[in-house]
Protein backbone atom coordinates (compact mmCIF):
# COMPACT_ATOMS: atom_id res chain seq x y z
CA UNK A 1 0.00 0.00 0.00
CA UNK A 2 1.04 3.46 -1.10
CA UNK A 3 0.93 6.52 1.44
CA UNK A 4 1.02 9.76 1.15
CA UNK A 5 0.46 12.66 3.52
CA UNK A 6 0.22 16.47 3.44
CA UNK A 7 -0.39 19.11 5.80
CA UNK A 8 -0.66 22.31 4.48
CA UNK A 9 -1.64 26.00 5.66
CA UNK A 10 -4.66 27.77 3.62
CA UNK A 11 -4.82 31.18 4.37
CA UNK A 12 -8.75 31.47 3.79
CA UNK A 13 -11.74 30.21 5.66
CA UNK A 14 -12.44 26.84 6.60
CA UNK A 15 -15.85 27.49 4.45
CA UNK A 16 -14.10 28.58 1.21
CA UNK A 17 -11.84 25.48 1.52
CA UNK A 18 -15.06 23.00 2.38
CA UNK A 19 -16.91 24.69 -0.68
CA UNK A 20 -13.67 23.52 -2.73
CA UNK A 21 -13.29 20.29 -1.44
CA UNK A 22 -16.88 19.24 -1.85
CA UNK A 23 -17.78 20.61 -5.27
CA UNK A 24 -16.58 18.07 -8.15
CA UNK A 25 -15.95 20.52 -10.82
CA UNK A 26 -13.15 21.36 -9.16
CA UNK A 27 -11.71 17.61 -9.27
CA UNK A 28 -10.32 18.22 -12.72
CA UNK A 29 -7.87 21.33 -11.42
CA UNK A 30 -6.95 19.55 -8.29
CA UNK A 31 -5.65 16.53 -9.84
CA UNK A 32 -3.14 16.91 -12.86
CA UNK A 33 -4.09 14.15 -14.46
CA UNK A 34 -8.24 13.89 -14.19
CA UNK A 35 -9.40 15.33 -17.33
CA UNK A 36 -13.19 14.84 -16.38
CA UNK A 37 -15.40 13.92 -13.40
CA UNK A 38 -18.74 12.43 -13.08
CA UNK A 39 -20.90 11.90 -10.20
CA UNK A 40 -23.84 10.20 -9.27
CA UNK A 41 -26.42 12.00 -7.95
CA UNK A 42 -24.78 14.96 -9.24
CA UNK A 43 -24.28 18.12 -7.59
CA UNK A 44 -22.22 18.59 -4.54
CA UNK A 45 -20.64 16.05 -2.96
CA UNK A 46 -22.07 14.18 -0.08
CA UNK A 47 -22.17 10.54 1.88
CA UNK A 48 -22.77 8.03 -0.55
CA UNK A 49 -22.45 10.09 -4.08
CA UNK A 50 -20.56 7.50 -6.31
CA UNK A 51 -17.78 9.65 -8.56
CA UNK A 52 -16.44 8.30 -11.86
CA UNK A 53 -13.10 9.48 -12.73
CA UNK A 54 -11.55 9.43 -15.61
CA UNK A 55 -7.80 10.47 -16.34
CA UNK A 56 -5.17 10.59 -18.49
CA UNK A 57 -1.53 8.64 -18.75
CA UNK A 58 0.03 9.94 -21.91
CA UNK A 59 -2.10 8.58 -24.75
CA UNK A 60 -4.17 6.45 -22.65
CA UNK A 61 -7.38 7.21 -20.34
CA UNK A 62 -6.94 5.98 -16.54
CA UNK A 63 -10.50 5.04 -15.08
CA UNK A 64 -11.01 5.16 -11.06
CA UNK A 65 -14.54 5.21 -9.16
CA UNK A 66 -14.61 6.71 -5.91
CA UNK A 67 -17.50 6.90 -2.94
CA UNK A 68 -18.01 9.40 -0.55
CA UNK A 69 -17.80 7.88 2.82
CA UNK A 70 -17.69 11.31 5.08
CA UNK A 71 -18.46 14.67 4.54
CA UNK A 72 -18.78 16.22 7.98
CA UNK A 73 -19.32 19.70 7.35
CA UNK A 74 -15.86 21.92 7.43
CA UNK A 75 -14.86 18.90 9.81
CA UNK A 76 -13.86 15.90 8.10
CA UNK A 77 -13.96 14.10 4.04
CA UNK A 78 -13.52 10.68 2.89
CA UNK A 79 -13.53 8.55 0.09
CA UNK A 80 -12.78 5.02 -0.67
CA UNK A 81 -12.67 3.40 -3.73
CA UNK A 82 -15.69 1.58 -5.93
CA UNK A 83 -15.32 -1.73 -7.89
CA UNK A 84 -14.12 -1.14 -11.00
CA UNK A 85 -11.03 1.04 -12.44
CA UNK A 86 -7.56 2.03 -11.41
CA UNK A 87 -7.77 1.03 -7.49
CA UNK A 88 -7.88 -2.18 -5.49
CA UNK A 89 -7.76 -0.02 -2.27
CA UNK A 90 -8.36 3.42 -2.24
CA UNK A 91 -8.54 6.32 0.84
CA UNK A 92 -8.83 9.62 1.19
CA UNK A 93 -9.38 11.39 4.45
CA UNK A 94 -9.14 15.28 4.66
CA UNK A 95 -9.42 17.24 7.98
CA UNK A 96 -9.68 20.77 8.56
CA UNK A 97 -9.07 22.63 11.48
CA UNK A 98 -9.66 26.51 12.03
CA UNK A 99 -6.27 28.31 12.80
CA UNK A 100 -7.70 32.24 13.54
CA UNK A 101 -8.90 33.08 9.94
CA UNK A 102 -6.91 30.49 8.13
CA UNK A 103 -7.15 26.67 7.65
CA UNK A 104 -5.02 23.01 8.55
CA UNK A 105 -5.69 20.78 6.35
CA UNK A 106 -4.56 17.54 6.61
CA UNK A 107 -5.09 15.03 3.60
CA UNK A 108 -3.72 11.69 3.70
CA UNK A 109 -3.77 9.32 0.64
CA UNK A 110 -3.72 5.52 0.89
CA UNK A 111 -4.18 3.49 -2.14
CA UNK A 112 -2.59 0.05 -3.82
CA UNK A 113 -3.13 -0.08 -7.49
CA UNK A 114 -5.10 -3.60 -9.10
CA UNK A 115 -2.42 -5.22 -10.87
CA UNK A 116 -4.56 -6.49 -13.80
CA UNK A 117 -5.81 -2.87 -14.77
CA UNK A 118 -2.70 -1.31 -14.35
CA UNK A 119 -0.69 -3.68 -16.63
CA UNK A 120 -3.08 -2.99 -19.17
CA UNK A 121 -1.40 0.80 -19.07
CA UNK A 122 2.08 0.84 -18.11
CA UNK A 123 4.91 -0.40 -15.71
CA UNK A 124 3.28 -0.56 -12.28
CA UNK A 125 5.91 1.21 -10.96
CA UNK A 126 5.59 3.96 -13.37
CA UNK A 127 1.86 4.26 -12.58
CA UNK A 128 2.73 4.42 -8.91
CA UNK A 129 4.88 6.96 -8.75
CA UNK A 130 2.46 9.00 -11.35
CA UNK A 131 -0.57 8.21 -9.14
CA UNK A 132 1.45 9.15 -5.81
CA UNK A 133 2.21 12.90 -8.15
CA UNK A 134 -1.24 13.44 -8.73
CA UNK A 135 -2.20 12.80 -5.10
CA UNK A 136 0.69 15.18 -3.74
CA UNK A 137 -0.29 17.98 -6.23
CA UNK A 138 -4.18 17.77 -4.92
CA UNK A 139 -3.03 19.25 -1.89
CA UNK A 140 -0.93 22.21 -3.44
CA UNK A 141 -3.50 22.80 -5.89
CA UNK A 142 -6.36 23.13 -2.67
CA UNK A 143 -4.32 25.74 -1.41
CA UNK A 144 -3.54 27.58 -4.67
CA UNK A 145 -7.32 27.65 -5.44
CA UNK A 146 -9.22 28.48 -1.49
CA UNK A 147 -6.46 31.34 -1.76
CA UNK A 148 -7.62 32.92 -4.80
CA UNK A 149 -9.26 36.84 -4.18
CA UNK A 150 -12.44 36.81 -6.38
CA UNK A 151 -13.12 40.07 -9.17
CA UNK A 152 -14.35 42.48 -9.12
CA UNK A 153 -12.58 43.84 -6.27
CA UNK B 1 -11.70 42.93 -31.96
CA UNK B 2 -8.93 40.26 -30.96
CA UNK B 3 -9.56 37.03 -32.56
CA UNK B 4 -7.87 32.99 -32.21
CA UNK B 5 -8.14 30.62 -35.17
CA UNK B 6 -6.76 27.48 -35.97
CA UNK B 7 -7.11 24.52 -38.14
CA UNK B 8 -6.02 21.19 -37.15
CA UNK B 9 -6.11 17.43 -37.36
CA UNK B 10 -7.30 15.37 -34.99
CA UNK B 11 -6.17 11.70 -35.33
CA UNK B 12 -9.90 10.75 -33.92
CA UNK B 13 -13.29 9.73 -34.99
CA UNK B 14 -16.01 13.05 -35.17
CA UNK B 15 -17.49 11.20 -32.50
CA UNK B 16 -14.70 11.71 -30.34
CA UNK B 17 -13.80 15.28 -30.73
CA UNK B 18 -17.62 16.42 -30.52
CA UNK B 19 -18.22 13.90 -27.08
CA UNK B 20 -14.98 15.98 -25.63
CA UNK B 21 -16.62 19.14 -27.17
CA UNK B 22 -20.27 19.36 -25.92
CA UNK B 23 -19.51 17.76 -22.54
CA UNK B 24 -18.47 20.80 -19.98
CA UNK B 25 -16.65 18.24 -17.13
CA UNK B 26 -13.85 18.78 -19.65
CA UNK B 27 -14.13 22.69 -20.00
CA UNK B 28 -11.31 22.89 -17.43
CA UNK B 29 -9.03 20.97 -18.79
CA UNK B 30 -9.77 22.56 -22.30
CA UNK B 31 -8.68 25.87 -20.91
CA UNK B 32 -5.74 25.70 -18.83
CA UNK B 33 -6.76 29.13 -16.40
CA UNK B 34 -10.43 28.19 -15.91
CA UNK B 35 -10.94 26.35 -12.46
CA UNK B 36 -14.24 24.75 -12.79
CA UNK B 37 -17.66 24.62 -14.91
CA UNK B 38 -21.38 24.69 -13.93
CA UNK B 39 -23.65 24.28 -16.76
CA UNK B 40 -27.18 24.52 -16.53
CA UNK B 41 -28.94 22.23 -17.20
CA UNK B 42 -26.55 19.95 -16.28
CA UNK B 43 -25.21 17.36 -18.69
CA UNK B 44 -24.19 17.42 -22.36
CA UNK B 45 -24.32 20.43 -24.85
CA UNK B 46 -27.95 21.33 -25.66
CA UNK B 47 -29.05 24.43 -27.02
CA UNK B 48 -29.30 27.14 -24.36
CA UNK B 49 -27.47 25.61 -21.63
CA UNK B 50 -25.71 28.53 -19.57
CA UNK B 51 -22.05 27.64 -18.42
CA UNK B 52 -20.82 29.60 -15.37
CA UNK B 53 -17.00 29.09 -15.25
CA UNK B 54 -14.45 30.36 -12.61
CA UNK B 55 -10.95 31.20 -13.88
CA UNK B 56 -7.94 32.47 -12.23
CA UNK B 57 -5.73 35.29 -13.24
CA UNK B 58 -2.67 35.49 -11.14
CA UNK B 59 -3.90 35.59 -6.98
CA UNK B 60 -7.72 36.54 -8.70
CA UNK B 61 -10.74 34.86 -9.34
CA UNK B 62 -12.69 35.67 -12.25
CA UNK B 63 -15.88 34.48 -13.74
CA UNK B 64 -16.79 33.68 -17.32
CA UNK B 65 -20.30 33.51 -18.39
CA UNK B 66 -21.20 31.21 -21.96
CA UNK B 67 -24.48 29.81 -23.64
CA UNK B 68 -24.36 27.24 -26.13
CA UNK B 69 -25.84 28.90 -29.49
CA UNK B 70 -26.05 25.95 -31.62
CA UNK B 71 -25.37 22.25 -32.45
CA UNK B 72 -24.65 20.56 -35.48
CA UNK B 73 -23.91 17.34 -34.31
CA UNK B 74 -20.64 16.31 -35.22
CA UNK B 75 -20.53 19.29 -37.50
CA UNK B 76 -20.77 22.53 -36.24
CA UNK B 77 -20.77 23.71 -32.25
CA UNK B 78 -21.04 27.81 -31.44
CA UNK B 79 -20.51 29.14 -28.00
CA UNK B 80 -21.62 32.90 -27.39
CA UNK B 81 -20.73 35.18 -24.54
CA UNK B 82 -23.26 36.19 -21.40
CA UNK B 83 -23.44 39.38 -19.71
CA UNK B 84 -21.34 39.54 -16.96
CA UNK B 85 -18.20 38.32 -16.38
CA UNK B 86 -14.90 38.53 -18.07
CA UNK B 87 -15.72 39.49 -21.34
CA UNK B 88 -17.79 42.47 -22.82
CA UNK B 89 -18.67 39.85 -25.81
CA UNK B 90 -17.59 36.30 -26.81
CA UNK B 91 -17.99 34.07 -29.62
CA UNK B 92 -16.99 30.58 -29.98
CA UNK B 93 -17.04 28.66 -33.64
CA UNK B 94 -16.33 25.07 -34.30
CA UNK B 95 -16.61 22.94 -37.25
CA UNK B 96 -15.51 19.48 -37.80
CA UNK B 97 -14.93 17.64 -41.34
CA UNK B 98 -14.57 14.47 -41.40
CA UNK B 99 -11.02 13.17 -43.37
CA UNK B 100 -9.17 9.79 -43.86
CA UNK B 101 -7.02 11.01 -41.15
CA UNK B 102 -9.60 11.64 -38.46
CA UNK B 103 -11.14 15.16 -38.03
CA UNK B 104 -10.13 18.24 -39.61
CA UNK B 105 -11.32 20.38 -36.87
CA UNK B 106 -11.53 24.57 -37.54
CA UNK B 107 -11.86 26.75 -34.25
CA UNK B 108 -12.39 30.58 -34.35
CA UNK B 109 -12.69 32.66 -31.04
CA UNK B 110 -13.67 36.46 -30.90
CA UNK B 111 -13.79 38.18 -28.27
CA UNK B 112 -13.63 41.29 -26.09
CA UNK B 113 -12.58 41.47 -22.38
CA UNK B 114 -14.70 43.84 -20.16
CA UNK B 115 -12.05 46.10 -18.63
CA UNK B 116 -15.26 47.63 -15.94
CA UNK B 117 -14.97 43.68 -14.56
CA UNK B 118 -11.28 43.35 -14.32
CA UNK B 119 -10.32 47.03 -12.57
CA UNK B 120 -7.51 49.48 -13.86
CA UNK B 121 -5.09 47.64 -12.28
CA UNK B 122 -5.12 45.07 -15.03
CA UNK B 123 -3.57 45.98 -18.37
CA UNK B 124 -5.98 45.08 -21.15
CA UNK B 125 -3.11 44.13 -23.54
CA UNK B 126 -2.49 41.62 -20.83
CA UNK B 127 -5.57 40.44 -20.77
CA UNK B 128 -5.85 40.16 -23.94
CA UNK B 129 -2.80 37.77 -24.53
CA UNK B 130 -4.15 36.04 -21.68
CA UNK B 131 -7.11 35.42 -23.61
CA UNK B 132 -5.48 34.52 -26.51
CA UNK B 133 -3.29 31.88 -24.91
CA UNK B 134 -5.99 30.14 -23.37
CA UNK B 135 -7.76 29.42 -26.39
CA UNK B 136 -4.66 28.99 -28.49
CA UNK B 137 -4.42 26.00 -25.40
CA UNK B 138 -7.47 25.11 -26.06
CA UNK B 139 -8.05 24.04 -29.51
CA UNK B 140 -4.04 21.83 -28.38
CA UNK B 141 -5.86 19.97 -25.25
CA UNK B 142 -9.27 19.12 -27.85
CA UNK B 143 -6.95 17.26 -29.86
CA UNK B 144 -5.05 15.59 -26.66
CA UNK B 145 -8.60 14.68 -24.97
CA UNK B 146 -9.82 13.56 -28.19
CA UNK B 147 -6.82 10.98 -29.20
CA UNK B 148 -6.93 9.38 -25.99
CA UNK B 149 -7.36 5.62 -26.14
CA UNK B 150 -8.38 3.20 -23.76
CA UNK B 151 -6.13 0.96 -21.93
CA UNK B 152 -5.05 -1.98 -24.21
CA UNK B 153 -5.80 -0.72 -27.34
CA UNK B 154 -3.37 1.38 -28.87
Amino acid sequence: MTRVEDIVDIVSPRSTVWKVLVDPSFLPKLYPDVISVETSPPGMLKVGTKARILAKLGKVKVEAHVEVTRADDEVCFATRQSPGGLFSTFQQTVLLHADAMDTKVKVVFEYTLLGDYAATITQAEFLDSRTADNLRWYTRNLKEICELLPLPS
Amino acid sequence: MPRVQATFLVEARPEAVWSVLTNPNFIPKLYPDILNAVASPPGAAVVGQWRTMSGRLGQRLFEFRTKVEELVPMKRFVIGGRRGGAFESFRQVMELTSVKEGTMVSGLFEFTVSQDYFGPQFDITLLNQAASLNEENYMMNLKELAELHDPGSG
